[in-house]
């Protein structure tokens, strides 16, 4: 049964990157959103097991989407992919639940290994 | 504004690309500038957009007046471009800060010495360069290309912001501007202002087509 993953950056480049940095062998259904309402929208029907989320969108940015993914207590999985990279915005996302944080540009060992310790391999 | 050539427009995805490149570029600069300052530092991207020669005029001018409400500032040149590759890309940065900005400078550097206009330089050059470099070196790495730098010289310290650029000394009709804001809370603030023109700019904008078409296909 393939994992639903979405994909939330208002950049059209950055949702490209990350997707070609997913492992190959996985069974997956991606899905992307431009924006945090998307990207609630998109969760509440089911398309985000795991999410990949950027912090600085229009509408609604990542830090609003975890707290409502808090708030609403959705069984969500949650790495924060960002290019702010410093000490205080990985704390703010850690607080507010996410699993983890990875900068960008992607590192495609770095995602695998994050991936990996917390079980997320799934081979078809 | 006619931009005569198709290639040169600013399309939607050439902005979207450049705009990514710039916030992954600030997020490692500011990073490194947090911990180099022990501070936090705020980072925008203002705007990505083509201007003419009258309106880089006017809007530096309108824009280099920085809050809280500064009629004095001073602002350094500095130029970026490919040693190694006389045809790649090249262009110019100048960094406008507000007045007595280095103060706060130097005491986030833990400088102790009398302010002076000698001081000022010394410290918004070298800032210059650290802004600068860290900025477009991060855009660079993206794009696989190497840049240097020439050394920083002051445009105008102290000066009215409609005075920075010498309408007579700017040589082409227009160009991609990208404006880069930098703050922190203690009161430091600089507005960057990173400037390409052709035939320069065609090369930017064939490394970023290629950027982004090179992950076409099952991406969406």
């Amino acid at each position: 049964m393939p994992i639903s993953v979405l994909i939330v950056d208002d950049s059209r480049l950055a949702r490209r990157q990350l997707q070609r940095s997913l492992p190959k062998e996985w069974d997956i259904e991606v899905s992307t959103a431009a924006d945090g309402v998307e990207a609630m929208a998109a969760i509440h029907e089911g398309k985000g097991e795991l999410v990949f989320l950027d912090l600085t969108m229009p509408e609604m940015d990542g830090y609003q989407v975890l707290a409502a993914i808090k708030e609403q207590k959705l069984e969500v999985t949650v790495i924060v992919v960002s290019a702010d990279v410093q000490v205080e915005a990985r704390q703010r996302v850690m607080a507010l639940g996410a699993l983890e944080f990875i900068k960008k540009p992607v590192d495609i060992e770095k995602l695998g290994a994050i991936l990996n310790q917390f079980g997320f391999i799934v081979l078809a | 504004m006619t931009i005569k050539d198709i290639s040169l427009e600013l399309t939607e995805d050439r902005r979207d690309t450049l705009q990514e490149l710039i916030n992954v570029a600030m997020g490692r600069a500011g990073a490194s500038l947090a911990s180099h300052m022990e501070t936090f530092i705020d980072l925008s991207v203002l705007v990505i957009s083509m201007v003419n020669r009258d309106q880089l005029s006017a809007d530096m001018s309108e824009e280099a007046t920085l809050e809280p409400s500064s009629e004095l500032v001073s602002a350094i040149r500095q130029g970026f471009y490919e040693g190694s590759n006389p045809t790649g890309i090249r262009g110019e940065a100048i960094a406008v800060f507000g007045e007595g900005c280095y103060l706060r400078l130097a005491e986030l550097l833990h400088i102790e010495k009398a302010p002076s206009d000698q001081l000022e330089r010394e410290l918004l050059l070298e800032a210059t360069n650290t802004l600068t470099s860290s900025c477009m070196n991060g855009i660079a790495d993206q794009l696989e290309v190497d840049l240097d730098y020439s050394a920083p010289s002051m445009l105008g310290q102290q000066v009215y912001g409609y005075n920075l650029l010498d309408f007579d000394e700017i040589s082409w009709d227009f160009c991609l501007r990208i404006q880069v804001h930098y703050s922190e809370s203690g009161g430091f603030m600089c507005n960057l202002f990173l400037l390409m023109t052709n035939p320069a700019l065609a090369q930017l904008f064939t490394l970023t087509d290629k950027l982004l078409e090179d992950l076409e296909g099952d991406y969406q």
